[in-house]
């Protein structure tokens, strides 16, 4: 309640009356070249910070009346300044031209844009995808995770592994949100790649705290990636062929300025050379995914956007005479968005949004014969209203309501299996939020977010739910019917950010943010796999709930020539979900509640990022001095232990190098503390077999990873109509041999020796791809 | 029988994995690692059978990761098993740390419980012996895997309907075990016909089978707890590293030892390779 007054008094300071007359200027931010709102340009007026547009390109100032210069800035775009004089409420659209290619001297003007240094927003990390283009990576496959995991505090889980650690988080506590769609599994190829497609990605906006009141439902970060909406200028079609993978992208007007669409494919083609080769033509091992999007703008209030993503992986194993595995897994997601301007002031936008993850396993060797089905889908429903309530307040008030229907595990087995169909019990929720926030510009160098968010989890019927002994096994069953409530999880989640802007180049930053996480992701392997579970609360699993505080320091240096951010933050976790020792996570068993242990977490660290913006060589150092701990009774003797995740140290040093008109070069090193890991102290016999004894978990390390990647780029024709480059990567430059596991066997040729035996992955992948653009 | 199901997905991992790194370099090399020493703890193997000669308890110690893989028996120990009935009866001990005794054998459906005194600590266990389940055939195939001819041994025998049934496969080649576990339950095959492939991979071309060998299957029906043992010392004390988190097996003892009791029905069959 106490919070409540709180806010309540701080809104209503929002409309103390201004002494002289204001007048409001909104409108749309676009590109002049392909029509594409820009999100998060930075509008400001008389050379003092005025706002960002918004997601949807969308911004609303107001002001004095009277002549005023406004100023308009975006990474990549020139900046334009326009010469106003205000008398009444006006709509202005601006538009933006692409930075220009055709400079006399070789210089990246990549203009200021960056961080913004007035606003309250704290550990918020953003990547233009001009500098993701640049980035070499593994097979030449551009990848926007992959980029933002160079940047402090977002750690890569390893090679062959796409999940990501935020500021010791595990990895299902990101919320990916693709066009606002949820994604579960944001990984192709057992995690080699990811599924953003990079050439359908628009914006990437990661908040490792301090998340804004419109997102919840993850403990540790939010991934918010936006597609490109479609030129709605001109047609235009891209496309780039590599050594595993090829990809094509065709956008257009529908009709010029008012429609567009955008339609990209990518398909890997190892399979190809698999069918050519005898020893694995019946295998098969492939991903595509396609991003597709329309939008209509309909007249000066409305814009529609339809957009959608699915992609498949597929994997087979022929074991001859028509036997053999086969898994594939993908997800689809669907967005249908409103935008509507009420007027100047007030901006609404509705989404119904359809998110699905499924995967399929069928096995047929010998008399086993049968098909495994897994599935979450959502329904999701939001609505926002961004309303710029004065000069100084900017609101947002939304709610939001996503019906959940999971399906843990279906079995169907052929006639003559020995496996007989059965099928783990659907599990159906309904998540529902609703978040007031504010954006109170107190003094002109002291900004302040406050808000709160109210998330309510209803766990529902039909199915059965279970209490447990203390030993875990049930020891009562109570059956739900269908739509019968089991249990409400209430949580209020705060959220608050200040800024203090001590002059023009730095300013310090401070945020409190509550996250709650009723969807948990539970995997019994050291990598993300295609069939880790996800689960719903239930009455025994208990929304995992987490408080961060973070602290930052910004300093812009040398004229915006650097970028300086400092940032520490401690955060507490609770009812963390690990599994029991021996547990069976895929048993047929419905009570799974009975193999999982629960428990709290801590993490702390520091962050800082050096960016280099503008001139030939640009790029970034990124450190993070961090630890990760968790407690789970039942695990380590109940002491403290260090999570997996748990890196002391982690540093990543990224450049790019404009040689030339032709030539780019980059490269970048990665260093990090090994893996925190459990080792055996000891051995012993049991039935002739060697097994391995442990005494405490995660208490030692893998080796430290290190790696360089170089990259060149040489554009062979770069006109207006038409460009096409060809890029060079080589992954692991040194060769390091990073341990990918380490695991312990007898001696091959003396089974009286035992033995540690590393396995590592990648060594020196040279790669090559040639992109178009017409 | 979801246990069949995962060690396929990771079979599937495998070859993913595998498929994409052909032709590319991916390496194991042996490594040193620095391993604090721990307290030795006492390990306890011991099994009833349903067959004269085959009660046998092994206790020995853990040893040091550095030191090599004998058993080194721990002697002097008294080691007894009590039926239902309330009957004692006392193990001799043949060698260091080897616990026999001659005639006694468990009957199926009765609980046994072990006891060990040693070293002024006393450890217990139950283990109830399952019914047993007749093993119908043993066969070698050659089958084709990953577009090589391999050869494997399979099973046939029937599900008792109406009952859980835990079952632990062991293969030995000429006499010499084969260094893997093959588990199986009925929770997805409830009175089904089973013939099942046991599918062994050795990371040695000579522990494979081969045209000639006798290969001896052993059958054990375990009950509940013995199965959540050797299920979880295969998920996670086995040194594989695709395990998330390596803890020590699940047991059935009391005292906080390492090992297990198991009263198992047990059958063999030996068929030569063809």
């Amino acid at each position: 309640m106490k919070n409540y007054c709180f806010i309540l008094l701080l809104t209503c300071s929002a409309f103390v009356a201004a002494a002289q007359k204001k007048v409001t200027v909104g409108g749309m931010v676009k590109s002049k070249s392909n029509g594409e709102t820009v999100i998060g340009a930075s509008v400001k007026v008389d050379s003092v910070a005025g706002t960002l547009s918004n997601e949807y390109g969308f911004y609303s100032l107001t002001l004095p009346e009277g002549e005023h210069t406004i100023e308009i800035t975006s990474v990549g775009m020139q900046p334009q300044y326009f010469d106003v004089d205000l008398h009444r409420d006006t709509t202005m659209n601006l538009t933006l031209d692409d930075e220009s290619h055709d400079l006399k001297e070789v210089t990246i003007t990549e203009s200021t844009g960056g961080r913004s240094l007035s606003s309250a927003q704290t550990s918020v990390e953003k990547l233009s995808m001009k500098e993701i283009s640049n980035i070499p990576v593994l097979f030449g496959e551009r990848d926007v995770l992959k980029a933002i995991q160079l940047l402090p505090g977002i750690k890569s889980a390893g090679d062959g592994n796409s999940g990501m650690f935020v500021r010791g988080g595990a990895a299902d506590q990101n919320l990916i949100l693709l066009d606002e769609a949820p994604v579960y599994n944001a990984s192709h190829l057992l995690g080699f790649f990811s599924t953003f497609n990079s050439d359908a990605v628009k914006d990437i906006t990661v908040y490792k705290g301090g998340m804004p009141a419109q997102y919840g439902g993850r403990l540790s970060s939010v991934l918010d990636i936006k597609m490109n909406d479609g030129n709605n200028q001109d047609f235009n079609v891209s496309g780039g062929v590599g050594l595993i993978s090829a990809k094509l992208n065709v956008e257009g007007p529908i009709q010029k300025d008012k429609s567009s669409f955008l339609i990209t494919g990518r398909r890997t083609y190892a399979d190809v050379f698999l069918k050519a080769s005898d020893k694995y033509k019946d295998n098969s091992l492939y991903f595509y995914d396609l991003n597709a999007k329309v939008n209509y703008i309909l007249g000066d209030k409305d814009r529609l956007y339809l957009s959608g993503y699915f992609g498949k992986d597929k994997l087979g194993a022929s074991l001859g005479d028509g036997q053999g595995f086969g898994m594939d897994w993908g997800n689809a997601t669907a967005t249908l968005r409103w935008n509507h301007i009420f007027n100047n002031k007030l901006f609404s936008n509705t989404s119904f949004i359809f998110s699905n993850y499924n995967y399929k396993i069928s096995i047929k060797t010998g008399a086993y014969d049968f098909r495994i089905f897994s599935q979450i889908q959502d329904f999701n429903f939001k609505e926002e209203l961004q309303w710029y309530a004065g000069d100084r307040n900017t609101l947002r008030i939304g709610i939001n309501s996503i019906y959940h229907t999971i399906r843990p595990g279906e079995v169907t087995s052929g006639d003559e299996s020995t496996i007989g169909s059965t099928a783990l019990q659907k599990r159906y929720s309904w998540e529902n939020a609703a978040y007031i926030t504010n954006n109170w510009k107190a003094l002109d160098n002291l900004n302040i977010t406050y808000g709160v968010r109210l998330s309510a989890f209803t766990i529902l019927g039909k199915g059965d739910f279970y209490d447990l002994a203390p030993d875990g096994s049930v020891a009562d069953t109570t059956h739900y019917n269908s739509g019968q409530v089991v249990k409400t999880y209430m949580n209020l989640e705060p959220r608050v950010a200040a800024s203090w802007q001590f002059n023009r180049n730095s300013s310090v930053k401070a945020s409190y943010v509550r996250n709650a996480q009723n969807l948990h992701l539970i995997s019994n392997s050291t990598s993300a796999s295609p069939t880790d579970k996800w689960l719903a609360s239930t009455n025994i699993i208990k929304p995992e709930l987490s408080d961060q505080v973070s602290l930052g320091y910004y300093r812009n240096m040398s004229g915006n020539k650097y970028e300086l951010t400092v940032e520490a933050y401690y955060k507490t976790m609770q009812n963390q979900v690990d599994y029991r020792d021996g547990a069976n996570v895929y048993s047929s068993n419905n009570a799974i509640e009975s193999e999982l242990l629960f428990g709290k977490g801590r993490s702390y660290g520091l962050e800082v990022l050096l960016k280099k913006k503008v001139g030939r060589l640009s790029g970034w150092v990124s450190y993070t001095l961090s630890k990760t701990e968790r407690q789970i009774d039942g695990i380590n003797n109940g002491d403290w232990y260090n999570a997996r995740q748990d890196r002391t140290h982690d540093i990543a040093i990224v450049a790019t190098y404009q040689l030339n008109k032709k030539w780019t070069l980059s490269a970048n090193w990665v260093y990090y503390t090994g893996d925190a890991i459990t080792f055996p102290a000891g051995k012993y016999q049991v039935d002739g077999q060697t097994v391995y004894y442990y005494t405490q978990r995660n208490a030692y390390r893998m080796p430290d990873y290190h790696r360089l990647d170089l990259g060149a780029t040489c554009k062979l024709k770069e006109t207006k109509k038409w460009s096409h480059e060809l890029a060079f990567s080589l992954y692991n430059a040194y060769g390091r041999e990073n341990a990918y596991t380490i695991y312990f066997r007898d001696n091959k040729d003396d089974a009286s020796k035992t033995e540690a035996v590393k396995v590592a992955l990648f060594k020196f992948i040279p790669s090559i791809s040639y992109n178009f653009k017409f | 029988m979801f246990s069949y199901k995962k060690k396929n997905n990771s079979a599937l991992s495998l070859l993913a994995a595998g498929l994409l790194l052909t032709g590319l370099s991916s390496c194991e090399k042996v490594i040193d690692v620095k391993l604090n020493e721990a307290d030795k703890k006492i390990v306890v193997d011991a099994v009833l059978t349903d067959q004269e000669g085959g009660c046998m308890v092994k206790l020995s110690k853990t040893k040091k990761f550095e030191e090599d893989n004998n058993f080194a028996g721990l002697a002097g120990a008294s080691v007894s098993i009590k039926d239902e009935t309330g009957a004692v009866s006392q193990l001799t001990e043949t060698q260091p740390g080897i616990y026999k005794h001659n005639t006694l054998k468990g009957a199926p459906g009765k609980r046994y419980e072990l006891t060990v005194v040693v070293e002024g600590q006393t450890i217990t266990g139950s283990s109830t012996m399952p019914q047993p389940v007749h093993l119908d055939s043993v066969y070698i195939k050659k089958q084709k895997f990953f577009d090589e001819d391999e050869i494997f041994a399979n099973i046939m025998f029937v599900d008792p309907g109406g009952i859980k049934n835990f079952y632990r496969v062991v293969q030995f080649i000429n006499g010499v075990k084969s260094n893997f576990n093959f588990l199986m339950d009925d929770d997805l095959s409830d009175g089904k016909d089973f013939n099942s492939t046991l599918y062994f991979l050795p990371d040695d071309d000579k522990k494979k089978i081969k045209p000639g060998d006798a290969v001896t299957i052993e059958m054990q029906g375990i009950d509940a707890a013995v199965y959540k043992y050797w299920f979880s010392l295969d998920q996670s004390a086995s040194g594989s590293s695709s395990s998330a988190a390596p803890s020590n097996p699940v047991s059935n003892l009391s005292g906080g030892v390492l090992g297990y009791f198991s009263a198992q029905v047990v059958q063999r069959q030996t068929v030569i390779a063809p």
